[in-house]
């Protein structure tokens, strides 16, 4: 489906698509897509189909806008570079964790500004460098890289792993390259400056402010965390379960998207819909470099955003430049568009496209 | 299953000097020299009988000697196949460096050529399956730890060991037999070699499909009419074992094919250390369960320890209530002062509250203490939580979560209704009971919601015990007339005699000097170490409050952990926030893909690999071992 947000009308491209193969190529007016005959078309929003390739089955891809880069994650999480004869491996080193093992899609995020892009599958709270396991090893059953990543997008070969997170986790490069943001479903989220990705920031928990690490055991509780600038999350309006009001954002991470250029992004949680009054549907603001959430913005519910399915995380994203972000609907085929004022830092439905 | 019955090809590592086989007629025979070892180099034990079969179908017994060779001569060339006699659990993995499968190797054993004047070949078998037993019946002390030969097989097998706690109302059941050659579907030729005694004996998983077991004649049943085949359950039943030993071999397989071994080559595969406790009390005595699973855990502190002085590293994963069984352990390793005794642990759906790893005991909602676990952390690396939210025996299904929960406060708001519901326990078509019975499957036992099932079996554990008037209050006079009318004295004099024989069993089991001692009145605070006469004083005043109100808790009940994990507990309690941002805690929300509470036995494909493969197993290994499968 080709969505026109402008004249909010849209067009069926084709009813047998590989639905993990919708991409946007930046400052472009083409885009991928993937049949079910396996067929990659790179295609203008014109209709013309500027190049078309057969390929394996996508789950994920993305496209610089010299359109002479092409990377493709397969159901293994490997990522491939080119296709056809020129197809080499840039990251093949373990069937395990997958996409079937995850049930989420490896996000691969391009920064042709910096020149750098990153993969973000299943976090590790470690792992080892990048000297000392190879990205390419087809031999072996459980990977090494499929947390964070951060990768060279012109020798394709990995920059540094960026460990931390935990399980499943979303991860993004600001389009200027300078910082990577991730959050996960086990609450953390985590930042680097790509030029020095050793140094790992972490996010403020939204309750309990920013966690000090390397403090030894036991001190009071409240000495391991720094709460000087946290804010309100807002709360439900009914009590749940528990009888008690609940947080209706929730850092359990299942997109993070840029939504003002490279200074501000959005952490969106993973929810259910819950009714009204209950439902976690608020994304945190943040901007990049400071681990304070700045505001909390609601999505809505009517229709309630496609954040209750992993294997959906492909199906929210941003056109940063123009403060949009676009997310699927949890029990609709169709689209929500959301448009940030960066002045008033609020988000506005603009369109709910059916 | 792909196996076929084929076995290996298989040469001899030497033949006659002319290079020629000779005739089965020929009056040359041969000397069979079998070398036998575990996947770890080690020689099987001197003394072990073996039995070599050749083609005429003749048995030649032979021990094996202190470099683990059977010498067995007089053999008429051609094809042997031989067994073990007496050794449970040592399947044979490979010959001559060939892998074979075990299972298929228990029903038809291997064919191997032998040739004059002399062959030698090459047996690899498992190391044996270990067990430890801590449930009532078994022989104390000795037997809760490990023998040297087990702690060297651990030791060999990557220096780590992983033990496996079964969970509530599992018996301790034994292992079954290996399918016979004659119930496998497809094979119609007796092997040389059909192997009885402990060679059948199967302490590893063996796949239900591809077998016809006849059912034995029963009413209705007449096999010369209408042959009855097992069904796949009970064909489970047949070959699986029973009991925890079902448990042990289906986890043990899963984790091994989920660390990456193939059916195709079994030598890689690392034995758990399978851990019985008496869990199986019947399906309405969760009360007792939990004291037995804490009792369990006291005596799981011993293997634990030798282990740890032992160098090995040690990781646990425990399903349901065996949470409660190695949370004691820890609780009390923990107030002993040992730290990181564990590397991981793995609590596959807990069945302990969601808040049970907080290191604040008032946060504890269970009125008698029960419910938290304040020191367990300290003596552990990493735990790792795998909860679903559709498990329908910790909690209610997703569905109906949020209202559940909310009805069942409605219906409880004044403390007469609050004393029908704990009648509940024993009376029928009570309006609570109803309810939880509606919110679907097994939760119908509701076990798990305090109070309900607390106050029948507590009343019923002291019975014998405590002095009277105390948990069974006195009834009043009707009409109230007569001295002490409402028993109220009695009660006080009651209440105050329990208070001093609590007091004098704390102040006994702290003279006796032991540093676990037997707790008897104060069983239910079994996961503290030794308990001070002061908490023995406020246990009995816990008590003695809430039958004073009811059996009304002072506090809202807890979800289970296995159930929400620490969705709720972490946005209240910032120590739990904290072990979850410093990689001490974590969890694996598997609810959109375990729908069942014990799912993980028999694990469906998306199970495997997103609980056993990403959620347990890769973990596992990066963190600290699995057998000797790669880390990184």
């Amino acid at each position: 489906m080709l969505w026109d947000i402008e004249r909010r009308k849209r067009e069926v491209l084709s009813s047998e698509a590989n639905i993990y193969s919708a991409y946007f190529i930046e400052e472009s007016d083409a885009f991928l897509w993937q049949g079910l005959d396996n067929i990659v078309r790179v295609q203008r929003v014109t209709g013309e189909v500027i190049e078309e390739f057969e390929h394996f089955p996508t789950y994920g891809h993305v496209m610089d806008s010299t359109l002479s880069n092409y990377l493709a994650s397969d159901i293994d999480w490997n990522i491939f570079h080119g296709h056809g004869e020129a197809m080499r491996p840039v990251m093949q080193d373990g069937i395990s964790p997958s996409f079937q093992g995850s049930g989420k899609i490896l996000k691969i995020t391009l920064s042709e500004e910096g020149r750098k892009f990153v993969s973000a599958g299943l976090g590790d709270r470690e792992s080892p460098s990048i000297e000392e396991v190879a990205a390419v090893a087809p031999e072996r059953r459980f990977s090494n890289y499929t947390g964070v990543t951060l990768w060279d997008l012109d020798t394709f070969q990995p920059i540094a792993m960026l460990p931390g997170n935990s399980y499943k986790v979303d991860a993004t490069i600001s389009p200027d390259g300078q910082w990577v943001v991730s959050g996960d479903e086990n609450t953390l989220g985590f930042f680097w400056k790509t030029d020095s990705p050793e140094t790992r920031y972490r996010m403020a928990s939204y309750d309990h402010g920013i966690f000090r690490e390397g403090l030894p055991e036991g001190l009071q509780e409240d000495e391991y965390w720094d709460e000087s600038h946290l804010i309100a999350v807002p709360k439900s309006t009914k009590a749940d379960k528990w009888g008690n009001t609940r947080s209706l954002a929730t850092p359990t991470t299942i997109a993070i998207a840029f939504i003002n250029g490279s200074e501000e992004f959005l952490r969106i949680g993973y929810a259910h819909d819950d009714g009204e009054g209950m439902s976690r549907t608020y994304a945190a603001l943040f901007e990049a470099g400071n681990p304070w959430p700045q505001a909390y913005l609601d999505l809505g519910r009517n229709p309630f955003p496609s954040v209750n399915n992993y294997s959906r995380n492909l199906s929210i994203d941003s056109a940063p430049e123009a403060n949009l972000l676009v997310t699927g609907q949890a029990f609709d085929g169709g689209i929500n568009v959301y448009r940030y004022d960066p002045e008033t830092r609020t988000l506005t439905k603009e369109w709910v496209g059916r | 299953m792909s196996d076929t019955l084929a076995p290996p090809v298989l040469q001899p590592s030497r033949s006659s000097p002319t290079g020629d086989s000779m005739p089965a007629h020929c009056c040359v025979s041969v000397t069979v020299l079998i070398e036998h070892r575990d996947t770890l180099g080690r020689p099987l034990p001197a003394g072990t009988e073996v039995e070599l079969c050749d083609i005429g179908r003749q048995t030649y017994r032979a021990r094996i000697d202190a470099d683990g060779i059977s010498r067995h001569e007089g053999v008429t060339p051609g094809k042997v196949a031989w067994q073990l006699l007496g050794r449970e659990g040592q399947h044979l993995v490979a010959v001559d460096d060939v892998p074979c499968d075990p299972r298929w190797a228990a029903a038809a054993p291997p064919e191997c050529d032998v040739a004059a004047d002399e062959t030698s070949l090459r047996a690899v078998y498992l190391p044996p399956p270990i067990g430890i037993n801590l449930r009532e019946e078994a022989a104390p002390e000795a037997s809760d730890r490990l023998s040297d030969e087990q702690l060297e097989q651990l030791r060999l097998a990557g220096n780590n060991a992983t033990l496996f706690l079964h969970g509530y109302n599992v018996a301790y059941g034994s292992y079954r037999h290996f399918a016979g050659w004659e119930q496998r579907d497809g094979v119609t030729d007796r092997p040389l070699l059909v192997p009885s005694g402990s060679a059948r004996v199967a302490t590893i998983r063996q796949d239900t499909d591809g077998l016809t077991i006849p059912l034995p004649p029963g009413p209705g049943r007449n096999h010369a009419i209408s042959p009855f085949s097992a069904n796949p359950e009970q064909v489970e039943g047949m070959i699986n074992g029973s009991g925890a030993h079902n448990w042990y071999v289906h986890m043990e397989y899963r984790l091994n094919r989920a660390a990456g071994m193939t059916d195709d080559d079994w030598r890689p595969y690392t034995r758990i250390v399978g851990i019985a406790w008496p869990g199986d009390t019947g399906a309405v005595d969760f009360f007792q369960a939990e004291l037995n699973a804490m009792a369990a855990g006291r005596r799981l502190v011993a293997l634990l320890a030798q282990l740890h002085d032992a160098g090995i590293a040690i990781n646990v994963i425990s399903h349901s209530l065996g949470a409660r069984v190695i949370l004691t352990a820890l609780n009390i390793l923990g107030e002993q002062g040992q730290r990181q005794v564990l590397d991981n642990l793995y609590l596959w759906q807990p069945a302990v509250a969601d808040n049970a790893l907080v290191d604040d005991p008032s946060q504890d909602s269970h009125p008698l203490g029960m419910g938290v676990f304040p020191e367990a952390h300290k003596a552990v690396r990493k735990v790792v939580v795998l909860h679903s939210q559709e498990d329908g025996i910790l909690g209610p299904p997703r569905s109906e979560t949020p209202d559940f929960w909310q009805r069942i406060r409605d219906r409880i708001t004044t403390p007469l209704q609050l004393g029908r519901w704990v009648g509940g326990v024993v009376l029928a078509n009570d309006q609570v009971d109803e309810l939880i019975g509606s919110a679907g499957g097994a939760y119908g036992k509701k076990w798990w919601v305090f109070p309900i099932g607390l106050a029948g079996p507590i009343t019923q554990y002291y019975v014998d015990k405590a002095p009277a008037h105390t948990v069974r209050p006195p009834i009043p006079s009707q009409p109230p007339a007569g001295p002490d009318p409402y028993g109220r004295e009695r009660a006080a004099r009651g209440w105050q005699a329990f208070r001093e024989l609590a007091i004098q069993e704390a102040r006994d089991a702290l003279a006796s000097g032991e540093a676990l001692p037997t707790y008897r009145l104060l069983a239910p605070l079994a996961h503290h170490a030794v308990i001070s006469e002061a908490s023995a004083a406020r246990y009995i005043d816990s008590l003695e409050a809430l039958v004073k109100r009811q059996w009304r808790a002072g506090k809202t009940p807890r979800a289970a952990l296995g159930h929400i994990g620490f969705g709720a507990v972490r946005v209240e309690n910032r120590f739990i926030e904290r072990k979850l941002g410093d990689k001490a805690y974590d969890f694996v929300d598997q609810t959109s893909w375990l729908f069942d509470h014990s799912g993980m036995r028999i694990p469906s494909d998306e199970i495997f690999e997103k609980s056993y493969q990403e959620g347990v197993v890769r973990p596992l290994i990066r963190d600290s071992g699995f057998g000797d499968y790669e880390p990184i």
